[in-house]
Parts: structure tokens; sequence; C-alpha cells
């Protein structure tokens, strides 16, 4: 046996090796897999065609389960899908992808089954720490409807899938012109191990290929954007997904280089057949997702994901930043979700329509008002800064940049030069600077105190010119109202602090909303004694996350119904406020939103950029674009502001800007108010001409004349055209020159120079 | 993402400790990227309005017919290409390089056709160039070849690895860039060819290597060959020259050479004339050229840290403006034909995002005659365009004159861009040399200092006091005559005044207070007799405590005021830059290193003095920055640039006599002779090293074991 010795090295190393093979084809080893390479991976390995055994439901299948005045609901018990009629021209919206085109679905294995399906969704085992997400579909784990009921105006049951371990209420109901789906939270029952991540209820409603047919998806991108059918199919192979009100700050989710989504809607349009699609509950916590054809199949669909559960960040060692990700385990996100499908007619089967729409559902259901306006000429936004802080030489140098008296005096000059309807908004003029974040009262006294301001008020009032504050609750680096960071500031899950340090060395906490509605309410007393119009709330109405924080957090939705309760409070006892880009959750209350969002995201599927918000919020609600004085390009965000209806808006100071390049947190590159004087007043004189008498008129139409060439038109048959290109654009009587604008009063044609 | 807007809140600046992924996303609106520049002091002016805006993306609905099925159109969109050319037609040329073709689009960006010759099918091709008469040159990277073909794609002529005598044998012959030069000569360049550029004739002959670049030489390499034997150097040193990775040729046939590497932080870029000089090294008037290129912002960096920036290519206008990419932080910046950075943007696309204006790997840009900008991505696999916005051609043309040396015609559209952003840095610039042109000196000072161009401002302060001088040349010079005058007089009296005072002086302290007055008087006698002030310090009680502080303090408070009111010719400084507690600190910390360090080392060598005596003559030591830094602070600000030896002469005596008093200081209070001191100095500051190491590491550890204290108490209360 001494052989064997001789070679025991060897016969070590083998052994080592075998049982490293046998580990590796025994252990399960699983590998991470993003959400999208999944879903990538199962598009490619799809077969060109149909079949794999998915089937559609067939037409006798389905029975009638509820009509209204314009549309018929039919349900298909054996599957769960429905179809909706609409009576006006008889077409047909189904809850699953267009029949006529399934031979060329162009794929197969689980994908087709995903789309047969009338429910996607991803789980994942708890239990086990190495468990990978599993995305799988109702049809595919060969799930059961059961316990259909009929009930007004429509049906509820419940997706039964015993493999998976979950009972899934939905109900479908159809009322005057739109369909709803609803997932009730109640009843929602995970019966096995696995936990729900997202769920996606009828992902592909009303999809369909239309190879030539004019059509496009609406994505809520930006101020809204259209992903057209008819392009040149890009060999480029993305998908749209975006979290509805950006990105929760206690979840990780992969960076986006998007604009934030804030409005809950999308629609398609296919020829003369159109939806628009409005997330009616359960809204932060869905994402939006737009697939175009040739993605994962060759349809396009549009729909929502709703999310139960997401990851984040577990901080085992602060200080040495140690971290592992998860899922949140135990309770989900408990809201309903439910969308409402609103099917549009024939004549409004485009974006402007699906706009209009909206507009009705915002009047309807949040309950906004068609405004009235109350002065004859265009409002023109005005703010001014009062001061700000920058570094000095032992302590901070407090840099005024508009005192109170000098804001008069702004005013009193613009209003001079014939800028009668000034809506002002005063910023930094809390103690210590527009960097003093958290807690504004008192005034500050050198830029005049309380008095000062009073007194410019009432200056202001008695020009009928109403004047704002600016206010920022979100976010403390002051401590003021007894705000404690580690007592009052939003946390994450495993307890981290929403904290960033600023260049002056301040910690800026974000603030818990409950806490921030009780520093409000405090301060609404001393802000009426100044004679105020309102407040322009930064802070609030966007920026919503989940917040662990145990007395003051609350859920995402829960932080959405705080900010409107808050806007309805300062609206209440103040009169007036005013937001920057909000989420639309929280228009009920505004008067006027700044930095209203005017642009797309250049995703390449998409094709261009379409005024949805605009749209929908004329007539409604005033919104400003960019300020004029800090646009990218002069001529060309006019233009867009002309287009889009948007009023001007200007951030002056009256100090020069040069002197304020190492102020902390005012950051306009020109803002000298006696730079920008004349050029306001004529700009104005612009806008005021096309807008002064269609304040109160919504927008009905919107259209592409001609690539660079937009017309949108309002109530009374106003038409606005707007020409980008760098030739003019000529029709009939109407001509356009190159970069410029003309608008249609009544058949009376003002080309403006 | 417009959620937050850049233009209104410095948020972009706050450091984000920890992730507050809803604030961070930031950009215009137009594009979808933040734009740059730098003002005269190396801050980031940031939100600056865009110079360039997306236009359209180009190349990526490619298709081919499918071989078996002739009429079916399989898509074929680019794979890693690795070139973009644009012709004198503003036609546009893409080297393919994974589908081992060239494409060709149109003006307007739609596909033209597929180039491949025929018969001899291209191998990886890295880059294409054509010349004005249609000739298309393709260097074969796979191949080992350059080839020429003619407008049509037939194949004229091809050029392998010269075969010549100057050839050297380890020449590796992988071709990866080729242009043409007017008059026909050809220059290939190679991967990892360090020799330079292969400079080719027009009939194909191998001409001379052209724009090597030099080997890289540091201080250490400096000692090693001084130290080294001829054969340890030799071997030590493995250095070659960083290789030309790139370039491109203008209008006016420079040659612009890209050079890339970790090791590589200036003159990535060069502008060679026809002999190869470089051209850019060459700094201009009024002006100091940074021959660095490549921007980045402290966010790129926090992402990538200690990253530099690899410059993969580079484009010129037809006025010598050039604009570079950088694969690393995949920012764009445009310099002027000087080197001044005018903007530089960059953005990236989440994955799985292609947008419109993010880039998310560049690795070659071109310019049409439009001054549109092409820059192709060989991870998304397209080609973008991008159009100059109205700001960008605002600033082209206001520079444009001001290069051309047309400076008042700069004037109002310099004082456009200003309007449109008070912080445009050459703006300020060009309004200074207008204004200095035009006489007005006051303004251009005042530019000049915005500008952070200390030069330019020295300049325009010499000609105000010139002028001023000239003014006022009749009270100047009578006022000179009277100073004189008067001060021979007051000279006189006071020693007068004084002989008869003397004798009536020297008595002893009364008080406390005088006795520190006293402590402070006795700094002017040991200025002029050192060694007996040290030791009157050290063996006749002169000093005390209480005095040295008030010393150390006016040290401090001249530090202080020297960087605060020094004129800006000599100090380019921005008073927010100015952190008096950090030089407090500093400050302190040098003394005590010292007087600790000095004192323990004198303990142990044979020193006399005690540590009192160690800390009071350090202070009475630093007295030199109180009687002559201020001053000096003072005038300098009638001094200007010219006047600089002075400013330094004053400035470096003050040093060599702080140097002199501590030395003195040593000998005298310890007692020693000259070598010991020396010895007891360098001991000294040997300790001081071996302090700040020990500090580092003790730091270190306590942290160490308090955040383990801290996670074992954690540990035992949560759980």
């Amino acid at each position: 046996m001494r052989w064997i010795w001789r070679y025991k090295k060897w016969l070590g190393y083998t052994a080592a090796i075998l049982l490293v093979i046998v580990f590796i084809s025994q252990a399960k080893i699983t590998f991470r897999d993003s959400e999208g390479g999944a879903e990538a991976a199962g598009a490619a390995s799809a077969q060109p065609s149909g079949e794999g055994g998915a089937v559609l439901p067939d037409a006798g299948g389905f029975q009638l389960a509820a009509e209204t005045e314009t549309l018929r609901l039919k349900f298909h018990e054996a599957t769960g899908h429905f179809m909706v009629e609409d009576k006006r021209n008889g077409h047909i919206f189904r809850s699953y992808p267009d029949p006529e085109e399934w031979e060329q679905a162009g794929v197969g294995g689980a994908w087709a089954s995903h789309l047969v399906s009338p429910l996607m969704y991803q789980h994942i085992d708890m239990s086990n720490p190495n468990a990978n997400p599993k995305e799988s579909s109702f049809t595919r784990d060969e799930g059961k409807v059961e316990n259909v009921q009929l009930i007004d105006g429509g049906v509820e049951f419940v997706f039964d899938v015993p493999s998976a371990g979950f009972k899934i209420p939905v109900s479908i109901r159809v009322e005057d012109d739109y369909v709803e789906t609803s997932v009730q939270d109640e009843e929602l029952v995970e019966t096995g191990k696995d936990q729900l991540l997202w769920l996606r209820a009828y992902p592909f409603f009303s999809a369909v290929q239309a190879r030539e047919e004019d059509g496009y998806l609406f994505i809520p991108d930006g101020s809204g954007a259209l992903v057209s059918f008819q392009d040149k199919r890009s060999t480029i192979k993305q998908m749209y997904q975006e979290r509805v009100y950006g990105a929760d700050g206690s979840f990780i989710s992969s960076p986006s280089s998007r604009n934030n989504v804030v409005m809950p809607v999308y629609g398609m349009k296919a020829g003369d057949q159109a939806f628009i699609a409005v997330i009616h509950e359960g809204a932060p916590y869905s994402d939006i997702i737009a697939s175009p054809a040739g993605v994962l199949s060759n349809y396009h669909w549009i729909g929502t994901q709703q999310n139960y559960r997401m990851r984040y960040t577990q901080v085992t060692n602060e200080s040495a930043n140690r971290s592992f990700e998860t899922y949140t385990k135990g309770e989900r996100f408990r809201d309903d979700r439910v969308t409402r499908y609103y099917l549009l007619d024939e004549k409004q089967a485009d974006y402007a329509g699906m706009a209009s729409k909206y507009r009705e559902y915002l009047v309807k259901e949040q309950e906004l008002k068609r405004l009235t306006p109350d002065h004859q000429d265009a409002p023109f936004f005005l703010t001014m800064l009062g001061a700000d802080r920058e570094k000095g030489v032992f302590t901070d140098r407090y840099i005024q940049a508009t005192t109170a008296s000098g804001a008069m005096q702004i005013v009193q000059e613009l209003y001079g030069l014939g800028v009668q309807n000034i809506k002002v908004t005063y910023l930094g003029w809390q103690k210590g600077g527009y960097s003093a974040l958290g807690g504004y009262l008192p005034v500050d006294e050198r830029i005049g105190g309380a008095k000062g301001l009073k007194h410019f008020v009432d200056y202001a009032h008695s020009l009928d010119i109403p004047v704002y504050l600016e206010v920022n609750y979100g976010m403390n680096n002051t401590k003021v109202n007894g705000f404690r960071p580690r007592h009052h500031g939003v946390r994450d899950l495993s307890g981290t602090l929403m904290r960033f340090s600023h260049q002056s060395g301040d910690d800026i906490t974000m603030v818990s909303r409950t806490f921030m509605v009780d520093s409000i309410q405090d301060d609404m007393a001393d802000f009426a004694k100044l004679g105020i119009d309102g407040l322009l709330m930064e802070g609030i109405g966007r920026f919503i996350s989940t917040d662990y924080n145990s007395r003051y957090g609350g859920t995402r939705s829960e932080a959405a119904h705080v900010d409107q309760q808050a806007l309805q409070t300062v609206r209440d006892q103040i009169g007036g406020v005013q937001l920057r880009n909000p989420g639309f959750y929280a228009l009920s209350s505004v008067q006027h939103i700044y930095d209203l969002v005017d642009d797309y995201s250049y995703d390449l599927f998409s094709s261009r950029a379409v005024p949805f918000a605009q749209i929908a919020l004329h007539g409604l609600v005033t919104y400003t674009s960019t300020p004029e004085n800090g646009r990218s390009q002069y001529r060309m965000d006019f233009l867009k502001d002309i287009e889009h209806g948007a009023y001007p808006s200007f951030d002056f100071t009256m100090t020069e800007t040069s002197n304020l390049g190492g102020v902390y947190w005012y950051a306009p590159v020109s803002s000298h108010f006696q730079d920008w004087k004349v050029e306001a007043v004529e700009q104005y004189q612009r806008y005021n001409e096309v807008f002064a008498d269609i304040q109160d008129r919504f927008i009905i139409g919107h259209r592409q004349i001609k690539s660079g060439v937009m017309e949108t038109e309002y109530e009374g048959g106003t038409r606005v055209i707007v020409n980008y290109n760098d030739e003019a654009y000529e029709s009939g009587n109407i001509q356009v020159p190159a970069m410029d604008y003309a608008v249609i009063k009544g058949g009376k044609v003002n080309a403006q120079k | 993402m417009t959620m937050w807007n850049l233009k209104r809140f410095k948020l972009l600046l706050a450091v984000l400790m920890l992730t507050v992924p809803v604030l961070t996303h930031t950009a215009d609106a137009d594009v979808m990227y933040n734009t740059f520049t730098r003002d005269g002091f190396g801050r980031l002016v940031w939100g600056t309005q865009p110079a360039y805006a997306p236009a359209k993306i180009i190349g990526h609905d490619l298709y081919v017919s499918d071989e078996q099925n002739p009429e079916v159109m399989q898509p074929s969109p680019l794979r890693n290409p690795q070139d973009v050319y644009i012709d004198n037609k503003d036609e546009i040329y893409v080297a393919d390089s994974g589908n081992n073709r060239i494409v060709h689009f149109h003006k307007n960006g739609s596909f033209k056709r597929y180039i491949t010759p025929e018969d001899s099918p291209l191998n990886n091709p890295h880059s294409v160039f054509v010349t004005e008469d249609g000739n298309i040159y393709v260097a074969d990277t796979g191949n080992k070849r350059v080839i020429v073909m003619d407008p049509d794609g037939k194949l004229l002529q091809e050029f392998g690895k010269p075969d010549s005598e100057f050839m050297p044998k380890d020449l590796v012959f992988d071709p990866i860039k080729v242009i043409v030069d007017k008059r026909g000569y050809i220059y290939i360049a190679t991967l990892g060819g360090y020799y330079g550029a292969i400079q080719l004739d027009p009939e194909g002959n191998f001409s001379k290597f052209y724009g090597a670049n030099k080997a890289p030489f540091s201080a250490i390499d400096a000692v090693k060959r001084a130290l080294y034997t001829r054969d340890m150097y030799a071997n030590e040193l493995n250095k070659v020259p960083p290789a030309i990775n790139n370039m491109t040729i203008d209008d006016n046939g420079f040659i612009y050479t890209v050079t890339s590497g970790k090791d590589v932080t200036s003159e990535q870029i060069k502008k060679l004339n026809f002999e190869g000089q470089n051209l850019l090294a060459k700094s201009s008037d009024l002006s100091s050229v940074n021959n660095s290129y490549g921007e980045f912002t402290p966010q790129n960096l926090r992402r990538q840290p200690e990253a530099v920036p690899s410059i993969a290519d580079a484009a010129v206008d037809s006025e010598g403006n050039f604009t570079v990419i950088d694969k690393t932080f995949n920012n764009v910046s445009q310099y002027d034909a000087n080197g001044e950075l005018l903007f530089f943007w960059g953005g990236q696309s989440a994955n799985g995002i292609t947008q419109l204006g993010l880039i998310k790997s560049p690795v070659s840009i071109d310019m049409n005659s439009q001054q549109e900008l092409f820059i192709l991505d060989n991870q998304e696999n397209v080609l973008q365009q991008f159009r100059l916005s109205e700001f960008g051609a605002l600033v082209y043309h206001a520079n444009g004159l001001t290069m051309a040396g047309k400076y008042e015609e700069s004037e109002q559209y310099w004082s456009e861009v200003l309007k449109l952003n008070a912080f445009y840095t050459p703006a300020l610039s060009g309004l200074a040399k207008a204004a200095y042109k035009k006489g007005d000196y006051n303004q251009a000072a005042v530019y000049y200092r915005q500008a952070g161009n200390e030069i330019g401002y020295s300049e325009s302060f010499w000609q105000i006091r010139l002028q001023w001088m000239q003014k006022n040349f009749a009270v100047f010079a009578t006022g000179l005559l009277v100073l004189i005058f008067g001060s021979m007089v007051v000279r006189r009296l006071w020693s007068r005044l004084l002989s008869k005072r003397s004798g009536s002086k020297a008595v002893s302290p009364r008080s406390r207070a005088e006795a520190w007055l006293q402590h402070v008087r006795h700094v002017f006698y040991l200025l002029k007799h050192p060694i007996d002030g040290f030791t009157a310090l050290r063996f006749e009680g002169k000093g005390s405590y209480i005095g040295a502080f008030i010393i150390l303090l006016g040290a401090y408070a001249a530090i202080s005021l020297s960087k605060l009111y020094t004129s800006f010719s000599f100090n380019k400084i921005l008073i927010q830059q100015v952190n008096i507690y950090m030089i407090f600190l500093q400050f302190v910390i040098f003394v005590l290193a010292w007087v600790i360090c000095n004192y323990l080392i004198s303990a142990i060598y044979r020193g006399e003095g005690r540590f009192r005596d160690v800390f009071i003559g350090c202070a009475y030591a630093l007295v030199p920055l109180i009687i002559v830094g201020i001053p000096l602070a003072l005038i300098s600000n009638v001094l200007t640039l010219s006047e600089a030896p002075l400013y330094y002469y004053i400035r470096n005596a003050m040093l060599v006599w702080i140097g002199f008093l501590f030395f003195w200081k040593v000998q005298s209070l310890h007692n020693y002779s000259v070598g010991e001191t020396l010895v007891n100095i360098l001991l000294t500051i040997f300790a001081i090293a071996v302090m700040a190491v020990l500090a580092f590491i003790l730091v270190g550890l306590t942290n160490e074991i308090r955040v383990f204290l801290y996670e074992l108490y954690q540990e035992v209360m949560l759980r």
C-alpha cells in the first residue's frame, strides 16, 4: 500500500476537486437577476409563434355582466377576462391581446401564457435567504376563478392560485364611460410561505400589434410622451417602467435618469379607438409599464404594476458602511388598487381627448374648479429673493438680495411699465435667509422685519397684487419648531435617517410628514397676521416616501393624504397655495404651479413630448415653466410656453447676480432686476396678447400639423400655431414665420412678430 | 429630470451623506444632462445653460437583407463601432468594427450605404477617413493594414507595416487611426505605438515618426538615475512614452493627437504643426493656460474615486475650438483654440434606458460644418447628434471675435452672455479684454478680478497706477520731498529727546501689565541682538507666557490678515475660500508640535532650556511675521506683477529671517554649539514626523475601538 502514500498529494487534490464538483452540482447556487433581465431572457427564448399551449378566451364564453348608457361589460368566467363594448361606436375593448393578430404574437413558452393571463405577479420565499423572486402568471400557474358574484355595475370574484398560495379578490365594474378594475386588499390572502412582491392586473388590456395603424402608447413621462406605433422599429429594445410620483426614498430603486411621473395616468390609441387609464387608488405604490412591440412580444401593451413589497438596504454597521439588501418582510403595502379605464369616443380619440377626460376626472374626483380670472390681463409670476447666506470670515455672511422695500420698488416699477396683474412670491425672507429651512417666523429684521414685510404686502394689496411667501417645511436645518432630527426625521425600515450635509456644514434632515403638519399648523396664525395671500409650499406635494419613524411616520399613501390635508389647511386659513411641479394628487387646494414639467425624457422609443399635463390643467390652475431668466434656450422655451399655455415667470433680485455666487441655497444664473426689466415687460406683453382673454378656457385640441409646427386649440375657437422650424410655415391664409407663432381668434389671423 | 429645479437650488452641491435617492437627479429642461463651466478660481459653475442640445440618434435603424430570403430585412445594429468621420460634404461615415464594415450616412443621418471592399473584406476596422476628393482611407486593424478605396468603395491601395530600415523591429503594426493631410501625407496611429504616429509620404513610403510623447519622468526617477548604476537604472526603467491613441486634423492642417492613460494627466491633447511642435503648450497673453484636459465634477469623482479622465477623441471646428470626450466620466468638454475651457457637460442614462443626449461609452467624436457634434457610443451602439444651442451659439460668436482680437466688437455679445449667466467666466474675460482695449482700466480690473485672472488684473492695475501717478505727479513729488526732509528733522529731534530722557528709563516693572509690556518690548531688543536676546529670555527672565501668547496671537493675526488683504495680483483667492479656523488649527498644531518635540529632543540632548523657554522662544522667533508680513500685505496693494521680484524678495527674506531666529533660538536657549544646534533641529523635525505618524495611528485605532465597543453595546442592548 505504500504506493498510495506516494500519490497521496494527488489523491488529496482529486478528492478535493471531486468534493467541489459534487457540492456545486448539489447546492442551489442562484444568481440574482434583475427583473428586466429575467424578462428579456424570457423573450429571447421565445419561439416565433403564438401557441405553446396558450389560448385566448373564446368569444362565446363571455356573458353580459352589467350595462350603462354607453358601455356593456361582458365577463368570461373560466379565465377571469372581460370585454367592454362601447355602444357609441361599437368598439370593443378586451382585457387580453387582440385575438386577430394572435398568430403573430411572436412569443412562446412562458411569455405566451403570460400574454393570455389576466394576472401577472412576482413572489418570493422569504424563509429562504437565498431565494430569488419568481415571476409568473395566473394562467401559467393554472389558477382558478372562484366565487363569481354579480354586484352593482359589474362582477366580483377571486383569483385562486393554489400553487403560489394566493387568493386575490378582484372586482370589475362599469359606470358612465369607464370600466374599473380593483384589487381589494382586505381579502387578499397569502396562504403559502411565498409572499407577493408585485401584481399586474390585466396588463394586456387592449394590447394590439397595429403594425401599420395610426396609434401610440401615451406614457406620463414628464409632461407626457407618445410611443408611436408607426416609428420604424428600433433595434434597441427597451421598456418604460417608472414609479408614480417618483422614487420612494426608503427603498432601493434602480436610479432612473428619467423625469418623475407626476400624473397617475396612461393611455393608448389604436386607429380611432382609444382609452385613458387613471390609477384611482393605490397610485403611490404603482409603477407604470409600457412595452413597445418587439420588446417582449409583438404586442404594444401598457399597464400598471402594483407593488406590495420592495427592496431596501438593511444597515448592519453604519460607521463601517456595512449593509445588505433585502425585501420588506411581513406587512405588505395595504392599499386597494383601483384602476379606471375611460373609453374615449371616436372624435376624442387622441392624447388631447385623453387629457380632456383626465381634466373631467380632476374636476369630479379631486374637486378642481374652473378658475375665474381676477384680472383682464394675463398674470405675471414674480418671485423675489429676500436674502441668503454665504461663508464669511468668522461666521456666515448674510447677503441681502431684495429687502421688503426693494421688493416694493420692483413691483412699483413693473406696475408703472404696464404689468398690472403681478403675482408676487417672496423667498428667503425668514430669519437667516433662504438656506435656513424648517422654521420660518419671525421675518428677518435685516430685510425689514415683520413691519417692513407688512408694509410691502399692504402696498401690493393697494394695487390688487397678491403676495405669497415661500416656505419649505419638508427639510430642516434650523431645529426651529422643536425639530429634533432623531425624533422627527424620515427614517427607512432599518432606521436610517434621511438627511444630507450641505456646503454650509449643516445637516439637512427630511421631516416626517405628521411633524411637518404640526409645524405648519403652529405657524398659521402668525402668517395670517402678516396679511399675506398664501404660501408657496416647497417640500410638500412631492418627495413622498414610506416613513418608518415610529411616531410621525406612515405609508406613502398616508404621506400623500397628509399633504392634501395640510394644503387644505393652508388654503382655508391663509387663502392660497402654490407648489413646484407637484404630484397631481396634491392639486385640490392649489392656485398655481411653478416649474411645471414641460418636456419628456428623450427615451429612444418615445417619438415626442406632448403637453398632456398642460392640456388637463389650463383653465383649472395657472402654471409656469422654468423662469424666463433661467431658461436653457431663450427663444425655444418661450415658444414652448406659448404652445403650452404657460404664463411668464421671473426670478428677480435687487442686487446684482454676481453678489450671489457664493450663497448656499439660491442659484439662478441671472436674477438682477435692472438687467431684465425692459425685456421682462416686452415678453410679458406678448404673453398677454395671446393669453389675456383665454385665461379660463380649457384646451380642447392639440396636434402636430407637421414636424415642428404645433397647434393648440382653446374653447371658443382660439387657436395658437407655433412654428419651431427654421423656415416659415404657410397654409391657406395662415403664415407663421420661422421660430415664431400665430394666434387665430374667431377666424381672424394675427401674425406675431 | 426636473425633480428639483437645478436653476433654483444648489442641491447638487450638497454632499449626500446617506442616500436620499429622491433628491439626487436633476437636469435642465430641453436636455437631460447638466452643463458646467469653471470660474477663474477653479470652482465649478453649474447650472450653466446648455451649449449643445441633443438633436437625434443616428444608426439605430440599420437593416440588411436576409441571406436566405433577400426580401426580408433583418435588423443589423452597429456593433462596437470605433470611429465616426464627417467629410467635407457633411456626410457621415462610421467604422462599424464589430460588423467589419464602414457605414455611410447622408447628411441628415439617414442610411446611405455599407462600404466593404468586395474582394478583400475588412476585419475589425477601427478608423475611417475621407479625403476631399472622396477617397476613403480605412485602418483595417484586424488585417494589420491601411487601405485606400475610391469613392465607390473599390480598393486602390493598401499599406502594411512600412518597409524601412528606420522601422523598429519591435513595432507591432496594429493601425487604429488613420488621417491624411492636405499634402497627401498619411498619419497612422498604431495600438501601443509609443514611437509616435507613422507618417507616410503620398506614395506610401515611410517618412518619419510624428508627434511622439515624452516618457514620464518623476522626481523619484531623478533620484534613481543619480544613485543607481547604469545597469540597475536600465533594469528599473521600463517606462515607455504613452502611445498616441487618436488623432484628428483641422482645416489649417494642424494635427491634434490624443493620449490617454492612467498616468497621463496633462497634455492629453496636443495641437501639432507639421514639424511636430505642440502649439497648445504656449500660453496666451494675459492668461495662464492649463494643459490638462477632460473636466469632471466632484459628483463624478465621488462615484469613481481617484479616477482620471481618459480622453478618447477630439473634434475641432474651423476656428480651432476643440471638443473632447472622456471615457472615464463620460463628459464632453469644450475648449477654445487657446485651450481655455468653455463648457463641459455629461450625464448618464440608467441601465436599460437609452436617452437622447446621454452617452454610456463615448469612443469617437466629430463635427460637421454647421458645428453640430456627432458622438459615437460603443455601448449603446448608436451615433448621437447634438446641435448648438442659442446660448452656445452666442458664446461661440463672441469668443470667435475675442480670439480674432476684435475686442470692441465682441463686447455687446459678451454683455448679452453675461446677462444670461452672470457667472460665465469666458464672458468676464472677454469683457475685461474689451474694457482694457478701450482704456477703461478700472472696469477691466473689476472684470479680471471676477474672472480670477491675476495677470490681467495686475496689468490693469499697472495702468491705473500709472494714470494716478501722472495725474498726481506734482502732489506726489512734493509729498516725497516733504517726507524725506521731515523725517530727517524728526529723527534729529527724536534722538535729542531720547538722549535727554535716557537714564530715567530702566526701572523694574511695577505692575504685572507693565511686566508683560516689558516682555513684548523685549522683542525689539531681541531682533537687533538675537543671540543675546534669546539668552536673556532663558537666563534673565525677560519673557513670560502671557507675553508669548500675545505675540503668537499677533503672528496668527498676521497670517490671516495677509491671506485676506494681500493684493489680488499676488493672492489669487476668493474671500470665501479663506478659512481662518483652519489657519488657526494649522498654526496651533505647528507651534505645539515644534515646542513639544524640540523640548523633548533637547531634554535628552544636553539642552539647557526649560519648556517655558522653548515655548516663549518660539513665539519670539515668529515676530517677523508681524513686523514684515503685515506691512508687506498692505504694500502689495500698490504693487503689480512687474514688481513681483521685489514682493517675493521681501517675503522670502522674512522667511529666511524667521529661519535664522529659530536657529539662534535653539542655540542660545540650550547653550549649543552650531553643530549641536543643527543636529538638534534635524532631530526635532524627525521627531515631529514620528509624532505625526503616531497620532495618525492612534486616532485610527481609537476609532476602531470606539466602533467595536459601540457595536458590542448595540448587540447587547438590541438583542
